[in-house]
Order: structure tokens, then sequence, then C-alpha cells
């Protein structure tokens, strides 16, 4: 579908998102090809050193291009938009992150529900979360909260009715398709399966988030023991992984 | 560094400048002021440059002792500012001296006011802002609202009293939109229903969006995978009441965005106070440029000096 060198075809739409913003679609269902041409064509638009860009945003289909109506015209800026051929392999290339996570009991306070919706045991549960390397399709909810997916069918779950008001920093939850990591205690809807001892967004670190988009990650099972040592040893700013 | 005691917070008072720009990417949301014209008149007025950081001010003001002397530039809606009890009028600057007290008292009109100062309000800067992001608990005034007993700095820079010549705060119940850019996934009326209006901005919206109650938008796919969010993007939820995303949106969303209003309508979303009407029209990108470019202008009219 995509024929590289030819202007406009690595993304089969550009829509209006209002005077200030272009959205760009590259595909209509999920689909870690059309995700992987999203970032490999933002990471083209970045080092393009186009005039007046605010923003590129990465969704699991699309990409938004945010600028500035003050300095910069829609349309002339649409045509240089079509112009920018995609990196021919991204130029940033994808890191794999393994994320320990301790599972059940308070740190993941809905294993034993998702375990009993689902019709498995919890350790089962376990299992077939960490059993897979799953794809970053975007940051999103909060800062640095990967979306990645996809989720092995047999956990796919609705949200919680209900959201918790506070779920705490490093929690991992599942929803529908996908998993993600909770950065900072904030509010979610999510199933809590566990938490990671790691710090997932700083925001005074010159790379903010640990995880990009494009990135993939798996789950490694740890007890509560290694939790601890890891969350002191991030506490005193191990290296990154 | 001059200094402001907070005596009591008012509604909502946080630090915000024009917002974190170019880290949607990541997840961070952009923040800052809800009502950029407003606050770039502030500024102007304090004698700053446009990145300054100044307070915003929601509907119900702060009372602030002012600890040492400093200029102060006001913006926005008439929300009854008053120093010493001597009417403070938006759209001017002014000296302030230590031990003045600076009170809102019943506001007139419009929902949202910036208080700068020459030298700018002083805070947490992250990611090249000192705004604040309230859900994330980071920027401006240690992540938060003011409280009572706070003390916020500022600079000692002094200035020449001086006037916008134009009204700092944009008024009105109707505000343009362009469709998008999800359109194409609702039924064929859609937009019209969504003109039809109005809609009556209810009490549940915040910083991060404008809750309406009107028309119902039928038909809409009940989520799509998450998606980057444009600034005024009027997105439709599975209630079919739409929600019009504000500067504390995320930076990407799961409901289809049927249209967007235009950036130089932003400015008079901010000035909509809830329990008030709210109506769209629909124009082209041709009415959209024009009126972006008359509000620049507009923004590079010369002050007059006070008196």
């Amino acid at each position: 579908m995509e024929t590289p060198g030819r202007p406009g075809e690595a993304f089969a739409q550009v829509l209006d998102a209002g005077d200030e913003a272009f959205l760009l679609i590259f595909g209509e269902r999920l689909d870690p090809e059309v995700n992987a041409r999203v970032q490999a064509f933002a990471d083209a638009l970045r080092s393009a050193g186009i005039r007046g860009l605010r923003d590129v945003v990465p969704g699991y289909l699309s990409l938004l291009v945010t600028y500035d109506a003050a300095t910069r015209d829609g349309d002339e800026l649409r045509e240089e938009l079509v112009a920018v051929r995609p990196a021919t392999g991204t130029i940033r290339p994808p890191r794999h992150h393994e994320i320990p996570v301790c599972y059940g009991g308070a740190y993941g306070p809905d294993l034993e529900d998702v375990a009993t919706q689902t019709g498995l045991s919890p350790e089962e549960v376990v299992r077939l979360h960490a059993g897979r390397d799953y794809r970053v399709y975007c940051l999103g909810f909060s800062p640095g909260f990967p979306y990645a997916a996809e989720l092995p069918r047999a956990l796919r779950l609705p949200r919680r009715p209900t959201p918790r008001l506070k779920v705490p920093q490093g929690s991992v939850g599942i929803a529908g398709l996908q998993t993600g990591i909770y950065p900072l205690e904030t509010s979610g809807g999510w199933h809590l399966l566990g938490r990671t001892p790691l710090a997932i967004f700083d925001w005074t670190a010159s790379r903010p988030a640990r995880i990009l988009p494009g990135d993939s990650i798996s789950f490694r099972p740890i007890g509560e023991e290694e939790f601890l040592r890891l969350e002191a040893a991030e506490r005193q700013g191990a290296p990154r992984g | 560094m001059a200094r402001l005691k907070v005596i009591r917070p008012g509604m909502l008072t946080t630090v915000q400048d024009l917002g974190r720009q170019g880290w949607g990417y990541l997840g961070v949301s952009q923040q800052g002021a809800l009502d950029p014209y407003a606050l770039r008149w502030a500024n102007r007025l304090a004698g700053n440059g446009s990145r300054a950081a100044a307070l915003e001010i929601t509907l119900l003001g702060p009372t602030l002792e002012v600890l040492e002397a400093c200029f102060g530039g006001f913006a926005g809606a008439e929300l009854g500012l008053k120093v010493n009890g001597e009417p403070w009028p938006a759209g001017t600057s002014r000296g302030l001296e230590a031990g003045d007290t600076l009170f809102f008292g019943p506001p007139k009109d419009g929902m949202r006011a910036y208080l700068a100062f020459a030298g700018g309000v002083q805070g947490e800067e992250l990611l090249g802002s000192r705004s604040t992001d309230l859900p994330s608990r980071v920027g401006g005034f240690a992540g938060r609202a003011l409280r009572a007993g706070d003390i916020v700095t500022v600079g000692v820079l002094a200035g020449n009293p001086a006037v916008a010549p134009v009204p700092t705060a944009i008024l009105g119940n109707r505000v343009r939109l362009l469709a998008g850019p999800r359109d194409g996934l609702f039924a064929p009326d859609a937009l019209h229903r969504l003109t039809s209006g109005p809609y009556l901005v209810t009490s549940h919206s915040d910083r991060v969006g404008m809750r309406l109650s009107g028309p119902e938008i039928l038909g809409a796919p009940g989520g799509i995978l998450s998606e980057g969010t444009p600034l005024g993007g009027v997105e439709i939820p599975p209630s079919g009441q739409p929600i019009v995303l504000l500067q504390g949106r995320g930076s990407v969303g799961g409901y289809p965005i049927l249209a967007t209003v235009i950036s130089a309508d932003i400015p008079v979303l901010a000035q909509i106070r809830p329990g008030s009407s709210l109506s769209f029209e629909e124009v082209s990108r041709d009415v959209a440029r024009q009126a972006r470019r008359e509000m620049e202008r507009s923004l590079d009219l010369g002050l007059r000096p006070l008196r």
C-alpha cells in the first residue's frame, strides 16, 4: 500500500483538527505495522525542521500535528506535510523494556477478581500477562503512561464499572485488549494486577519517559523482597534500564 | 524578589503561562492559561514577554496581601478586583506597595482573569513551562492551587501604569468551529445537530473540558483507538452529550471528535460560566484564518499611558 518516495502515501488522509492541527490517518484497524509507520513518520517530521510545528502526537493509527496559526498558514503547512518522506526504517530504533512486577496481594488488588471473571487461576492470569511482548502504541492519559497491546484474549475484560480515585504509582493494569503502567498516582479504571518498582516518568530528566511510543515491553514476575530492593535502588537514582 | 501573602485562596487560583508545548508525544498535558488572549494582555501590561507566568483567577478571586512593592498588570474578566477598596479595572496596570490588599468582590462578568507581575510569577518550571498541572500535581506553586497562608514570589521591577487599547476579555455565547477531524465517523446530520444548539454549560466543567447538556449527538461510535486531542476539540462520549476539550485535557483520548473550535474563539470559551448557554457556528478555514489574524493584530496594538 505504501510506496516510499511518493508524496502523501505514508498516510491515507489529512483531516483538519481546527485551524491549529491536522490529524494524519495511517489506518483503520489495530495493526502493529500501521503503528510502526506512524512512529517512523513522527520521527521523520521531527527531524524535517518544519517551521512553526508545536507537537507531533502519535495515536494507535494516527498522528496529531499541531502548529502555531499565528506564524504558519495551514494550507502551506499541509503541502509541506504531504511532501515529507517517511523515514526508511525508524530513525530511533525501538527498545525493549523488561518490567519487573510484583503481582497480586496489596500490589495487585484486582488479580483475584480478574481470575474469577476470566475463570482462570491467579497463577494462570500472571503467566498469560507476563508471557508475551507488547507493543507500546502511544503514551497518554498521564505523563509516560504506555498504551500497550495486545492482551491475550482470555484476559480481555471491560474497564471496572467504577474507577478508583487513587491508583498507586507503578500499578500495572489491564482493560480491553490493552495493558499499561500508571507512572504517577492518579485516578484510574483499569484492573490492577500488580506493581512495578521502576520509575516510569521523571519530570526533571533530560529524557523524562523511560518507555517511548514504538518500544516494546514485557513483564517479569518478582516477589515482594525484590520489589522493595529495586524500589530502594530506584530512589537512589540507579541507572535506567 | 517581592512576595504576596495569600489570605484567602479564592475558588481556583493557579500559576499558568502559555503551557507545555511539544511534549504531548510523551503523554504530557498542555495546560497553561485557559484564556491565552487575556494572559498575553496581563503580561504586556506588566511589561513582561509573552512567556512569563501569571496567576489565573477563576470567578471568585483570592485575597492577597502585598509584602514588598511590585508592579502588576490585570486582564481578562471583570471579577471585582479592588486594591485597598479602590477598583482596579481589567486592562490596566499599576504599582503596588507593601501593605496593600488585593481583594475580589462580586464578579461582574466573565469567568477568568490574570494577574501578572513585572518580572513574572515564580514557580516550578518543568519541560519549559511554569504552568500548574493539577492532575499530575507538578509545576507552578507546588503543583496545586493556592491555599491560605501561601507566599507567592514575583519580580520587583517597576513599570508605568497603562491601559490596554481594547477589552482584554472576549465575551460571548457563540463560538465558531471547523468540522472534523472525525466528522466522517458520525451520521450526516451530526454536525447540524451540534450547531442547532444551544447547549447548557454544566457545573461538571473544569480545566480539562466544558461538559455540555443539550441536543444529543446520536449514533456516535462508542469509542475509538486512542488518538491525539486538539485544543477546542468537541468530543462525543457514548452519552451523546458533547465535551469541549480545553488546555487541561489529556494529550490523547478515546472518544471521536466531531468538530474543533477555532483558535480565535478559545478565549471566548474560557469566559463562559457554568450555567450559561453556548452555541456553535460552523465556519470555513478562511474565516478561522481571518479571525486569528485579527486577534494577533489586536494584541500588537500599543498600550496607552494611564492619565
